[in-house]
């Protein structure tokens, strides 16, 4: 019982120097808990049968994400609890001279340990359950769907998961105290560190030339996403995020073998004030923490990438849907091996022309590819979609189809002559390379038969998730009379209550493939469902953008709040000595405010300029997908980086005055 | 002779009303400057608490302390650092050089912190490192050095700068004999070639046989004073253990 009041005493008494600590841990939990409590959020939403199906996705990827979430707030915390054991090294030295053991040393590390992951889970589950609340309107904002009414959200399964899962990083961490105290001689708690580190690359040459290795490094990673784009492969990607991270290593690693010499240059920064010995602080932190800065420059990369294009990429993922989705719903076959008799029976069987007008159209391929046409007219958007695809065929569709499908979308059909044909293309990207091809060509050869060219339409002949028809060409019906369909289409314009046939067809869909035979598969996809999926898609991203990013943001912002207090108490004698020498107070606070400062903004600088290039080739990717706008995510990203990292630097910087003052 | 420091009637009480100790019990004395003053006395005595009070690190109970004409017990604390600053030097038992510094880092602080132009900074340092000979250890850092260079890059800190007063606790209080006799022989360079005042306070006969004059002080108030005047240093030195051994201290352990 001793050992616990000790152990409450010592947790009340070193509060401050916990806080940050306290807070960081707390936070987790809150966000740990509130984005599993999705299920229960889920009851008080209008969601769909199909949006439940990805809210139940979405569940299923947040489950997996949080174990690895959990891994790093796991080495965070086993970290963070290793500095604040160091910062005790001689309390603890004291206990031992006092004759206590080693054993009951580390039981009043268990103690503490225990009450202040006990503390912070309640406490993070307190403030948990109020975010969770606010999540949920977010999660409704996302989905776009309607709050049915107003309810109090509290997921007992995630209360019991958070409380697992931390539970299991609380003994972990209790275990690493045991084993650290038992390691540790009598002499090691005693005697600080009072050497400098050395210095890693000794040679200022050599450290530059790995430093400009760095720029190089990291240039060519910038050069080949900007060149070759984000989709272009994803080795090519992964190479680029590998040179990327070298790169940012070797950049921190260089800097301190150079940065003191550089500055020693510039006589009038060097010799003002205390910036000899503020340099010097500055030099020796990055040349033992290069490690660490690396990891946090990465994570705060990540964060500023994915909170601020998470955001583009859901609108952009949710505009240019229109062009796709021309019909309420359309349902197809491809054909494999039944005929196609068969197939258009099967068609009719579904039974779903009741839901309103409706076209059945086939559709059929020709012997040439498509890129055997272009050849010599495509520019570079279009050889992006082209790619991979050089032998694909090029797809007929009769000329009544044509007029068909464009009227059943409202449209007045383009008027074609005896022979003449039309191209379709329902592809932003490849507009361009059409009206190339239809200005210089007056006929078009399809099957060794020559035909008249009309000119192109930027139209689609079917409802779907994104646009896929590159090039389709309607060419007068009999032309086609004696090739086999390889594919058989209906498409439908509800009358009459929309809802209801939307949720119909769903569950006709879902039910239909689970019984047929593998021969023939049901492509089915509603206008509602495409909206929903991009939704639902987007909304995938944006949540585990804002659940990784905050995390990662905390977690970097914490390791450099203590990395800077746990010597804090090191470079108290420091400053005593500075002040007698006759260094005022206001200059001492100055000098721990840059130091401070300049350590939290060398990662974030560097993640930042990464950001910005990251940002673009992103942008880029996405521009071709729909239009896009980084401006006001960015801004936000901003606020919350000022906010969080702003505020665990401001908590550092009073901390680490009150420690000195004690 | 100008007057550089002068202390009345001082007194400082540590402690609160039940447990109270007077650790400087009404002192008075004047330096001039160009004097090396030492301050002798026992363990306890009050010395590093009169040196704490007249360097600003402490303040006195009551009574005045005047510097360069400066009262300063009653400065305020922005007057007080900036004073300290620009007129004081000072010299710790244990070195207290900045551990994260080299020898030339340290001294050039005591420079950069008042101001002072690059090229003059360089330029003194230089100077300053040859009278106390330590050009070599310049790009070392405390670790790498010993004792008595240690001691003798503070003391470079703490005079390159031309304070108008150097205080020195217990300055060869770590050394050996030798590194004592390096150390006291720049004292008295200083104190002769630049005219320095310097303040030592010291437990060690011999090294106060390098002062010009010695004040006892026991239980926080002086007993008697020494002036060396034209004797030489050996004779100085006498006269000192005959005042130790006269009041009741042994002249091998000196008090
Ligand atoms: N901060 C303090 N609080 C309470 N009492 C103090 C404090 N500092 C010094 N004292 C007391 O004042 C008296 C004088 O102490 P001081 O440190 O000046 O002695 P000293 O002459 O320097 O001794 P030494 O030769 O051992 O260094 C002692 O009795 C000491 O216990
Ligand atoms: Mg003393």
């Amino acid at each position: 019982m001793m050992y616990s009041k000790l152990s409450l005493r010592n947790v009340k008494r070193s509060f401050k120097d916990y806080a940050i600590y306290f807070l960081t841990i707390t936070f987790a939990v809150s966000l740990f808990y509130s984005f599993n409590s999705l299920t229960a959020q889920q009851a008080m939403l209008k969601l769909s049968n199909s949006q439940e199906d990805m809210v139940q996705d979405l569940i299923y990827t947040i489950g997996i994400i949080s174990i690895f979430i959990s891994t790093v707030l796991a080495f965070l915390i086993i970290f963070a609890n290793s500095f604040l054991v160091k910062r005790r090294k001689k309390e603890l030295g004291m206990y031992m001279t006092l004759g206590m053991s080693k054993f009951n040393i580390s039981k009043i590390l268990v103690m503490e340990t225990f009450f202040i992951g006990l503390v912070s889970l309640l406490v993070g589950l307190g403030l948990g359950t109020i975010l969770s609340q606010g999540l949920s309107l977010l999660t409704a904002a996302l989905f776009q769907v309607d709050i049915q009414e107003y309810t109090f959200v509290f997921s007992t399964t995630a209360m019991l998961k958070t409380i697992l899962y931390f539970g299991i990083i609380f003994l972990i961490v209790m275990l690493f105290n045991v084993i650290m105290i038992n390691r540790y001689k009598l002499i090691d708690l005693f005697i600080a560190n009072k050497k400098n580190q050395q210095v890693k690359l000794k040679r200022t040459s050599t450290a530059i030339g790995v430093f400009v290795l760095s720029l190089l490094l990291i240039g060519s990673a910038y050069f080949l996403m900007l060149k070759y784009g984000l989709f272009k492969s994803m080795n090519l990607l992964w190479t680029s995020v590998g040179l990327g991270s070298i790169g940012t290593f070797l950049f921190f690693f260089s800097l301190s073998g150079f940065l003191l010499n550089i500055a020693k240059k510039n006589e009038k920064l060097y010799y003002k004030n205390i910036n000899i010995f503020l340099l010097r602080q500055i030099n020796s932190k990055v040349n033992s923490t290069f490690i660490s800065m690396t990891i946090i420059c990465l994570m705060l990369f990540f964060t500023i990438g994915v909170l601020s294009t998470g955001f583009s990429l859901k609108n952009s993922l949710e505009k240019d849907l229109t062009v796709t989705t021309p019909y309420d719903s359309t349902l197809s076959f491809f054909k494999y091996e039944e005929s196609v008799e068969n197939l258009e029976k099967k068609l009719e069987e579904l039974n779903v022309k009741q839901y309103g007008d409706n076209i059945t159209f086939k559709e059929y391929y020709s012997d040439e590819s498509i890129s055997s046409y272009l050849k010599g007219y495509t520019d570079k958007q279009a050889e992006s979609v082209l790619e991979g695809k050089a032998s694909a065929p090029l797809t007929l569709i009769k000329r009544s189809s044509y007029e068909g499908l464009a009227r059943l979308q409202g449209k007045d059909p383009v008027n074609l002559e005896q022979n003449e044909v039309l191209i379709l293309t329902n592809q932003k990207d490849m507009k361009k390379t059409m009206k190339r091809f239809v200005d210089n060509n007056k006929s078009i050869k399809i099957n060794h038969k020559e035909y008249p060219l009309s000119g192109f339409q930027f139209m689609s002949v079917r409802t779907d998730k994104s646009a896929k028809d590159t090039m389709i060409v309607a060419l007068p019906d009999q032309a086609v009379s004696e090739m086999e369909p390889s594919r058989i289409s209906l498409n439908i314009q509800y009358e009459g209550e929309a809802n209801k046939a939307d949720q119909e067809l769903y569950n006709l869909i879902e039910t239909y493939n689970k019984n047929a035979d593998k021969n023939t598969y049901l492509l089915g996809m509603t206008k509602t469902l495409v909206y929903e999926d991009a939704t639902g898609t987007s909304t995938m991203i944006v949540y585990i953008g804002i659940y990784l990013g905050i995390i990662f943001l905390i977690s970097s912002a914490a390791i450099l709040a203590l990395q800077q207090l746990s010597e804090a108490s090191d470079n108290k004698v420091r400053y005593d000595l500075l002040k007698k020498i006759g260094v005022t107070q206001k200059e001492v606070n100055q000098s721990i405010f840059k130091q401070i400062f300049i350590y939290f903004m060398m990662p974030l600088s560097l993640a930042i300029i990464h950001s910005i290039f990251g940002i673009k080739v992103v942008n880029r990717a996405i521009m071709s997908a729909g239009e896009s706008n980084v401006f006001f995510p960015s801004l936000l990203t901003a606020g919350v980086i000022i906010v969080v990292y702003g505020g665990y630097f401001l908590a550092t910087y009073s901390g680490y005055k009150s420690i000195l003052k004690k | 002779m100008q007057n550089i420091l002068q202390v009345d009637h001082i007194e400082k009480y540590f402690g609160n009303k039940g447990n109270i100790t007077k650790a400087l019990n009404d002192i008075s004395f004047k330096v001039d400057k160009g004097e090396f003053v030492g301050i002798m006395g026992p363990s306890g005595s009050g010395k590093t608490t009169l040196l704490n009070c007249i360097s600003t690190i402490d303040t006195v109970t009551t009574g005045h302390i005047t510097i360069n004409g400066k009262d300063i017990t009653t400065l305020k604390r922005r007057n007080l650092e900036k004073f300290r600053r620009d007129e004081l030097g000072f010299i710790f038992q244990d070195f207290n050089l900045l551990d994260t510094l080299t020898a030339y880092e340290n001294i050039a602080l005591a420079l950069s912190i008042q101001g002072e132009k690059p090229s003059k900074i360089q330029s003194n340092l230089q100077e300053i490192a040859e009278k106390l000979e330590i050009s070599s250890v310049l790009d070392k850092f405390p670790y790498e050095m010993s004792g008595g260079q240690e001691q003798r890059v503070a003391s470079a800190r703490a005079i390159v700068a031309n304070p108008s007063l150097v205080l020195a606790d217990e300055p060869t209080g770590a050394l050996d004999s030798k590194s004592s006799r390096l150390l006291l022989e720049s004292f008295e360079k200083l104190n002769k070639e630049l005219s320095t005042t310097i303040l030592m306070v010291t437990h060690d006969a011999f090294t106060a046989s390098y002062s010009n004059r010695i004040l006892f002080i026991k239980d926080g108030k002086i007993f008697n004073e020494l002036i060396k005047g034209n004797d030489s240093r050996k004779a100085f030195f006498n006269r000192i253990i005959e005042v130790i051994t006269l009041l009741g201290g042994d002249a091998n352990d000196v008090f």
